[in-house]
């Protein structure tokens, strides 16, 4: 009987487990089924979509060969990273990966949702959404919470894009620099400092040998990236350590342009780009960026070079031809120095005399403090002292343990102590510091053009130039006097029928300190160094000469619209006396942006045959339109020369 | 009854969130050794990974990612920390003089509120003096500054009723 029950027992076990298996192997083949539907299903759908994209020439059009960041008429994405590709050869043609980008969005979501084509490449799908109807087969929204968290689309508020001023510090900062900032949030002070900056730079190793890093710049050596940090990190390096000024142009872009924008980011960053310094950098990227995402051209596709200034020109023209709707304002962030500045021109020649007796060592605080008996006095006194010691201290890096360092430390330690001993007060007014004219407001970089000029000793000639980059130091520009000109280069030709190099400029850059608020120790010169083939004499048309100089000096505004300078230049030249030293005198005039004059008086000597001559240069501009000038100009260095020439800007 | 009962289930409740903010706080060190790229760079080291956060992005910029950055990393603490660290010196000067728009910045991300924020701010300053006039301050590192105005900051903030974590 209990065997029997035992087997009665087995047979219902085995009965129970038969079904299980079955059950399972049933349920399972459902389950296949139904998958293998839903792939069916999906596999159908995309081919679809594969069908219309193609149909209607989305892989060809400007706008998705963008996204994959491929420049019109070329064959291959500038990004290097494969993993910014789906299809394997995503980075030659946009056909495929246009496929592979569909078949994607039917992918499951699995575990990782950001790890899913989706929330990997959002700004394409924004972008194909707008042309294909873009539908899933799984219930509910696809989240992806990396790039919600990062692009918090209902809290922004709008894009900037910022134009850092030119840093002579670093031979690819000379032309400036362009940076975005994401704003987020309800404007508040200091809300702009927790903005996101987004940077595009090359990864430059630390210690680089300068004539390395140019070549390299210059050829593609370096990989390049765009980058994302709190804005204050910028604010700190641009601001307070290189102390550029800046300015923000915040853009009034439609809710739809801002999502494709910052989908389109995040989709690029962290994906590897080669760095070319003259065309392929922060000002062309960051263009790129817009144009997919406005749909204007901002030029982001020159044939040889763009600079940063580039942009804002294309930015201003855009906007002025939307009928001012794509720039919300415009805000001048004048840099830290500008500000400390600022700050001691507010004190009065009395507080200014004690100010720079305490940093030039010369008064002990406590001294110069008994001699301020005014508490108000002894707040602005100590509070603008503590913004010159962090101004000097901004360049150490952190624990500098250099001797310089330390006693600068120790004495902004010691007004530190003495301030907080002191009530609050309000932060200083940056009102009343002047905005600088915004560098897109004057002519564009690049100059050509024609003049007419007569010599006294071989008669009438034409001449034709051409410059690459040309703010020199009476162009429609914001630089007062300074100048950065690069590449640039003046042909002759006679009535004999030659042709000649009348001059070239290799580099030519000029510092003009204008700076009327003395502080001690603050260097208070004006230089200049240039390179470049020039004629030797004006008297003659096959004498040029290759040379090297560089200039100190003093400069000085005369009132609102004259500056006059004296300056001492050393020029290595390869022909004649080889060293020359050159002293001069010289005068700016420019009453409005429209009209500039220079006259400049020297004399040259040589050091090894003593030879010596006198010189003069006489130029003028005249301007038709803000990219269009006249140029009038006379010289005479043995010879005399005067010229009449038209000028165009690009 | 109904008072004391009250009063009971006030220190109860503070006593819970209390124990709630400790479980989420993390020391200064921990911050920053954690996040962003000083920990790609160095994730032992305390001193270098605050300071890799910092060079690494000035003059030429380096490529980072916010998809590189922990999920740890991101919140009030983890940004003032950085905040505070990065820009040390403003932050020190503003205090100083009373205010200062990275003052605003940092009670902002300290999430005190309009009204709050002026008590925090001055509690603050008076911190900062206790800090100054230490025998050492002078000798002590950008890092250890940084240290000590955040627990100051952390300290301050959570006696406010500022929402930092």
């Amino acid at each position: 009987m209990h065997n029997v029950r035992l087997r009665s027992q087995s047979i219902d076990w085995l009965f129970f487990l038969v079904s299980v298996a079955v059950s399972a192997l049933l349920a399972a083949a459902l389950v296949e089924s139904a998958w293998g539907l839903e792939l069916e299903q999906d596999e159908q759908d995309a081919s679809k979509l594969i069908a219309m994209a193609s149909e209607r020439g989305l892989d060809q059009d400007p706008q998705w060969r963008r996204l994959l960041h491929m420049r019109a008429g070329t064959r291959q994405s500038n990004v290097i990273s494969p993993e910014f590709f789906l299809a394997p050869p995503g980075e030659w043609s946009p056909r495929a990966e246009l496929h592979a980008t569909l078949r994607a969005w039917f992918e499951p979501p699995g575990d990782d949702p950001d790890a899913h084509p989706r929330c990997r490449f959002p700004g394409r799908y924004a972008w194909l959404r707008r042309h294909l109807a873009l539908s899933s087969t799984e219930s509910g929204a696809f989240r992806c919470p990396q790039l919600d968290r990062w692009a918090r689309v209902d809290e922004l508020r709008s894009i900037s894009v910022i134009m850092v001023s030119g840093y002579f510090g670093n031979p690819a900062s000379s032309f400036g620099h362009l940076l975005m900032k994401l704003n987020h949030g309800e404007e508040s002070p200091g809300s702009r400092l927790l903005d996101l900056g987004i940077n595009y730079g090359a990864a430059v190793p630390e210690g680089e040998w300068v004539v390395a890093y140019i070549l390299r710049g210059l050829f593609g050596g370096y990989h390049a990236g765009f980058s994302d940090r709190s804005y204050f990190t910028q604010d700190q390096s641009y601001s307070r350590v290189e102390f550029r000024d800046m300015w923000e142009y915040e853009l009034a872009l439609d809710r739809d342009q801002e999502e494709l924008l910052l989908f389109h980011l995040w989709e690029s960053i962290g994906h590897r780009f080669h760095y070319y310094f003259l065309r392929e950098n922060c000002a062309l990227r960051l263009a790129e960026l817009l144009e997919v995402a406005t749909g204007h051209d901002f030029g982001a596709d020159p044939l040889l070079w763009y600079a940063p200034v580039t942009f804002f020109h294309h930015l201003e023209d855009a906007d002025r031809e939307a009928g001012n709707t794509l720039v919300r304002s415009v805000k001048f962030i004048p840099s830290n120095q500008r500000v400390l500045y600022h700050e001691v021109s507010q004190l009065d020649a009395e507080a200014r005399a004690v100010f720079n007796s305490v940093i030039a060592g010369e008064l002990h605080l406590a001294a110069a403090l008994d001699t301020t008996p005014d508490e108000r006095g002894r707040i602005a006194l100590l509070d603008v002292l503590l913004a010159y010691y962090q101004y000097r201290l901004a360049p150490f890096p952190a624990d500098d343990d250099s001797g310089a360092a330390r006693e600068l430390e120790e004495r902004k330690n010691e007004v530190l102590l003495a301030r907080l001993a002191l009530p609050p007060s309000s932060a200083a007014d940056q009102d009343g510091i002047l905005p600088l004219r915004r560098p897109a407001q004057g002519s564009k970089p690049s100059k050509g053009g024609l003049a007419l000029a007569w010599n006294s000793e071989f008669g009438s000639y034409a001449k034709a130039s051409f410059a690459a980059f040309h703010y020199d130091s009476i162009g429609n520009n914001n630089l007062a006097g300074s100048a950065l000109v690069v590449a640039d280069a003046t042909l002759g030709y006679g009535d004999d029928g030659r042709l000649f190099i009348d001059h070239v400029d290799f580099v030519r850059a000029r510092k003009v300190n204008l700076n009327t608020v003395r502080i001690a120790g603050e260097s208070t010169w004006s230089w200049e160094v240039a390179t470049g083939i020039t004629r030797d004499r004006l008297d003659c048309t096959s004498c040029q000469e290759l040379f090297a100089s560089a200039a100190l000096g003093r400069a000085s505004p005369l009132g609102a619209s004259w500056i006059a300078h004296a300056m001492l230049e050393t020029r290595l030249e390869s022909r004649g006396d080889h060293l020359v030293l050159r002293p001069e005198i010289g005068l700016r005039h420019s009453p409005n942006d429209r009209v500039a004059t220079r006259l400049v008086i020297g004399l040259e000597q040589g050091i090894q045959r003593g030879h010596s001559r006198s010189y003069l240069e006489f130029e003028t501009r005249w301007s038709l339109s803000t990219n269009r000038e006249l140029r009038l100009s006379a010289s005479r260095e043995h010879a005399h020369e005067v010229g009449l020439g038209f000028f165009q800007y690009w | 009854m109904k008072r004391y009962l009250g009063i009971a289930m006030g220190v109860a409740m503070a006593l819970a969130m209390s124990a709630n903010a400790q479980e989420t706080k993390r020391p200064f060190a921990d911050i920053y050794t954690e996040c962003g790229l000083g920990a790609v760079i160095a994730p032992d080291n305390a001193v270098v990974a605050a300071v890799t956060n910092v060079t690494f992005d000035l003059g030429t910029t380096a490529i980072s990612s916010n998809a590189t950055t922990p999920e740890a990393c991101h919140g009030g603490q983890a940004s003032a920390a950085a905040f505070i660290f990065e820009a040390y010196p403003s932050i020190e000067q503003d205090l100083a003089r009373g205010e200062g728009e990275h003052l605003s910045a940092l009670l902002k991300i300290a999430g005190c509120q309009a009204g709050v924020d002026v008590d925090v701010a001055a509690s603050l300053r008076h911190d900062l003096a206790e800090l100054a006039g230490s025998e050492n301050y002078s000798e002590r590192s950008a890092f250890e500054r940084a240290e000590d105005l955040f627990d100051a900051l952390d300290a301050r903030a959570t006696a406010a009723g500022c929402s930092m974590i």
